[in-house]
């Protein structure tokens, strides 16, 4: 570009700052600037001087730019205006729909859940006699993938697994507390569900089935909860949906205050009355422990609020401290003694899939983690945190343990 | 030749600017070489302050502008006249020769008392 032109541009751009108009008249000119020296067949600083004053132009220029950012910010302003009192007023509703919510409705419901599930005795404590971890050193191979394909049968001579007294395989630090690697406890779980899938034998292949996710419940893990969860929802949900209305009610309920944008307390409250209820609060006593203690983790991140006008969470995280003593009490597992958790938290320390869950849940998870170190947007991730764990834990995580 | 009154052209800009375009599509400087054609080079506007003209009228809604390749193969900027555009046209058109009736009468009367 030749300088007279540059010049030209530079002084018909003087005091328009908005980029893409500049990018506009920029593209317009040099356009222009073309044109006029190739139809007459004229040098570029001659084309430049038909433009006339690059002052008279630039006047222009900037009396309308204000003019449409003018009429952009009425048309935007009014967009985020009916936006915001919209939020606000969904907000307001859903507090008000937790406020009604009948508490008697609700026991109603619990109760006629509790004679369902309580009534399915998945992981009865045994008296834990027999390891299955040598046995199942021999069915995996170094890099823990399963070498036999027939072995599901043979896991009924088994009381327990105690991945600790497993000989081989790759042992890692996890949440401080040393266990197998988590890959041997998904890769049994993958298989006992390939095989519960492809059985000729349905009965069988679902004890099989029911065998393994009570193994893997009794490793006493983070890993092994979180996966025998996964597997025993699984094979409830298989039951034609008998136990889904429950589920669902109680995820709607608790979706009543999930955004709630002015604070977190009814969530927690909703928690705590929960817990109230003895019976439910034993049956699902080590799995809510998993998920408090999991999202404290996280909450600790989003919780820090030291730039100013960031949400200070002290209350909330007081009250999620709380429950989460009384569970540590309550909860015999050993993954509970733990005080500190792992810094920096990584995706590592986060999660372990279950058999059917999707491996682009690190990515997501992922995410999770560094959005929640990053000020004032962690805010909104935290409250995200919290309305997860409102889910796990009166929605369809609710688990169905048996009193311990 | 003769030179028109700044003050003149500039208060009917929008409507030569307006024919100019018809029911054609043109690129800013195709505008610029009509107008100067159709006034035998009587009119002549500084093409600098074209552009902010256009894209007044765009943002009025009377034009609309998309990006087309020329037959040269360079992409430029096609404009074109709107419905709102002919309309405003043709309300221009009416003011004008309604004006130019009277400023005719008027001058007329005012030469008849001199003469």
């Amino acid at each position: 570009m030749h300088e007279t032109t540059k010049e030209y541009i530079n002084q018909a751009l003087k005091g328009v700052w908005s980029p893409f108009f500049r990018r506009r008249i920029r593209r317009e000119i040099i356009d222009h600037i073309k044109d006029v020296s190739l139809e007459k067949n004229i040098n570029e600083p001659t084309a430049v001087k038909f433009l006339g004053e690059a002052n008279e132009a630039n006047f222009l220029y900037q009396k309308l730019m204000y003019r449409k950012l003018k009429s952009d910010s009425i048309f935007y302003g009014g967009i985020f205006s009916f936006l915001f009192i919209s939020g606000l007023y969904f907000t307001y509703s859903q507090i008000e729909e937790y406020r009604l919510w009948s508490l008697s409705k609700y026991e109603r419901i619990e109760k006629n859940y509790k004679k369902e599930v309580l009534g399915i005795n998945h992981f009865r404590r045994s008296k834990e006699k027999k390891n299955a971890a040598l046995f199942l050193d021999a069915v995996f191979n170094d890099k823990d993938k399963l070498t036999s394909d027939n072995f599901l049968s043979k896991l009924h001579e088994f009381d327990h697994w105690d991945p600790a007294k497993s000989i081989t395989g790759d042992k890692r630090e996890y949440f401080k507390y040393t266990v197998i690697s988590p890959r041997r406890i998904t890769q049994l779980a993958k298989f006992a569900t390939v095989a519960l899938k492809k059985a000729q034998n349905k009965l069988q292949a679902r004890k099989n089935y029911i065998k393994v996710a009570e193994l893997i419940y009794s490793t006493e893990t983070m890993a092994g909860y979180r996966v025998a969860n996964n597997m025993i929802d699984k094979s409830l949900f298989d039951k034609k949906g008998k136990l889904q209305f429950y589920f669902k009610t109680r995820a709607n309920r608790s979706s009543g205050t999930t955004w709630g944008v002015l604070n977190l307390m009814p969530q927690i409250v909703s928690f705590e009355k929960t817990f109230k209820n003895v019976n439910y609060y034993n049956a699902g006593i080590c799995h809510h422990s998993y998920d408090f203690w999991f999202s404290d983790i996280l909450y600790q991140e989003f919780t820090k609020a030291s730039f100013p006008f960031e949400k200070n969470w002290n209350e909330e995280h007081q009250a999620i401290k709380n429950i989460k003593n009384k569970m540590k009490l309550d909860c015999r597992l050993s993954f509970l003694d733990i005080t500190s958790p792992p810094k920096p938290i990584n995706r590592k320390s986060m999660w372990v899939t279950g058999p059917e869950e999707k491996p682009f849940r690190f990515i997501y998870e992922n995410l999770i983690v560094a959005i929640s170190q990053v000020p004032y947007i962690r805010n909104l991730a935290g409250r995200y945190l919290v309305y997860r764990t409102s889910i796990s834990i009166q929605g369809d995580g609710e688990k169905i343990y048996s009193k311990l | 030749m003769m030179i028109f009154n700044k003050e003149l052209i500039k208060g009917n800009l929008t409507t030569i600017v307006l024919s100019s375009l018809g029911n054609e599509e043109r690129y800013g400087y195709e505008i610029i070489k009509r107008l100067d054609e159709s006034s035998d080079g009587a009119f002549k506007m500084k093409e600098g302050t074209l552009y902010p003209l256009l894209h007044n009228l765009e943002f009025e809604g009377y034009i609309k502008s998309k990006e087309k390749k020329s037959e040269s193969g360079r992409k430029r900027k096609y404009y074109q006249i709107t419905k709102s555009g002919m309309r405003l046209l043709s309300e221009k058109k009416k003011e004008w020769n309604s004006f130019k009736l009277l400023v005719d009468h008027l001058v007329a009367r005012r030469e008849g008392q001199y003469a």
